[in-house]
């Protein structure tokens, strides 16, 4: 793929010398601050309004909206919406956090999971709505903030539950392992522990921005064509929108089930800090 | 992904892994306040509305079991009193039955026995009347008898001899003519 990429890059940009379409396009993965935003840096740290901030707080109030119109009151008989809410809450409550803790533990934990469901479903949704087009989560420092910040809390959590020796000896440790191996296990253990955070992070920033590479690519075959009418026309265009169209329907699907991957996993690394040695 | 990154390194920077640590920053804001809100205003409303449905369910399925206890109780109650109700009108129908039959029988004998009364009237008027009849004639024929005798002897008799001679005529023609 990557070596398509380049090729189609390589041609656009040999065919203008101006910004080729492709250029432009795959600007959309990038984040950019707005031309009317001021520039917030604080030492390391740019807080400018970009589209990726933007688009993550267009999530945030969404999925507040969509909790504000549809559960705020919640009826007794359920109107469609109310019900669609209900469904997926049930889901994440059930399939997710009841399926993975204990029913004491879930009912302390659904809030947290839950949250984390439904903003991460809502920032891969926004990059699929038109004009928006730009995945918070398809830049890695937002997943790594998530994954980093779910991984300490459970390491956190287990560490205040359990004492910093007792939760890390039961945690790096497999229990009833002969001696001779603990030199070969505990690496392999401390390795595993420092890849959840990380394969949290990638998977999700890696999937999604698969997915919007590939929408790019599409669009790009449109623009590759050009403006003069050739019987490219008929043959391109035609195929690059059904395969857009197909695209963004498993987008929509891959965003669903990306979400539902993170918040179980985050489920189980928390379940593994507070119960370590299971 | 190495290609594709030199590629993105010429075509105005597009790297996806270029620091953002005010990406890092933001999303954390973001959640918490995502997370503030579902967690205090949210999900308790919702945890709250299930639970209230479920309750509200429970406790429409339990009254109307009851419901349907009770009504087939009412069910049960009402088929008995209908069949009840059905052998006592039987039994009504029944007794009118009897009761008609013997008013019938009574008339029928009463009738029967105000028809024979009747006729026994009758046969004893009709017996009156042939023996007022045959009393008349006798008288009748007496005169007539005499009147004839008188012609045939062409004498006239004494009443004492003509009393005689009627009654042994009479007695006479009784012994022929009379049918008892």
């Amino acid at each position: 793929m990557s070596s398509l990429v380049r090729t189609l890059a390589a041609e656009a940009a040999e065919a203008a010398e101006e910004p080729s379409p492709f250029e432009t396009l795959m600007s959309h993965l990038t984040p950019h601050r707005y031309g009317w935003a001021p520039e917030w840096q604080f030492g390391p740290f740019d807080l400018s309004i970009t589209n990726a901030v933007f688009n993550m707080w267009l999530a945030a109030g969404l999925v507040i909206l969509m909790f504000w119109i549809g559960a705020s009151k919640p009826k007794i008989v359920p109107k469609k919406f109310q019900n669609f809410l209900e469904v997926v809450h049930n889901f994440v409550k059930d399939n997710i956090v009841y399926n993975v803790m204990s029913a004491k533990d879930a009912r302390t934990w659904y809030p947290f999971i839950g949250t984390i469901f439904f903003f991460i479903f809502m920032m891969n949704f926004v990059g699929l709505i038109p004009y928006f087009g730009f995945t918070p989560t398809s830049n890695i420092f937002v997943t790594a903030a998530l994954a980093v910040s779910v991984y300490l809390l459970a390491v956190g959590l287990g560490m205040v539950k359990h004492g910093v020796f007792t939760f890390w000896k039961k945690t790096l440790v497999p229990p009833d392992i002969p001696k001779m191996l603990l030199p070969l296990m505990i690496p392999i253990e401390i390795v595993s522990q420092l890849a959840r955070p990380f394969s949290l992070a990638v998977r999700l920033f890696a999937n999604m921005l698969a997915d919007h590479i590939i929408l790019l690519i599409f669009v790009g075959f449109i623009f590759l064509v050009g403006t003069t009418f050739s019987l490219a026309h008929l043959v391109v265009i035609p195929i690059a929108m059904l395969f857009e169209v197909v695209f963004t329907a498993f987008a929509i699907f891959v965003a669903f089930i990306q979400a539902v991957i993170f918040a179980f996993l985050s489920t189980i690394y928390i379940n593994d800090a507070l119960h370590p040695g299971h | 992904m190495i290609h594709l990154l030199a590629v993105a390194e010429e075509s105005e920077g597009f790297n996806p892994l270029s620091p953002e640590m005010g990406l890092y920053v933001w999303t954390l804001i973001a959640f918490i306040v995502v997370f503030a809100a579902l967690a205090k205003y949210v999900f308790p409303k919702l945890e709250e509305g299930l639970a209230d449905r479920e309750r509200r369910i429970k406790e429409d399925l339990e009254k109307a079991e009851a419901t349907k206890t009770e009504a087939e109780k009412i069910l049960e109650d009402y088929t008995r009193r209908v069949s009840q109700a059905r052998e006592e009108s039987n039994k009504i129908i029944e007794e009118a039955r009897q009761s008609a039959d013997q008013v019938r029988k009574d008339l029928i004998a009463k009738s029967e026995a105000e028809a024979r009364l009747i006729l026994g009237k009758a046969q004893n008027q009709l017996e009156a009347e042939k023996d007022r009849a045959l009393s008349e004639l006798q008288t009748q024929l007496a005169a007539w008898s005499t009147e004839i005798a008188s012609k045939i002897v062409e004498r006239e008799l004494d009443p004492a001899t003509q009393k005689e001679l009627v009654e042994k005529f009479i007695t006479e023609v009784q012994k022929e003519g009379s049918p008892q």
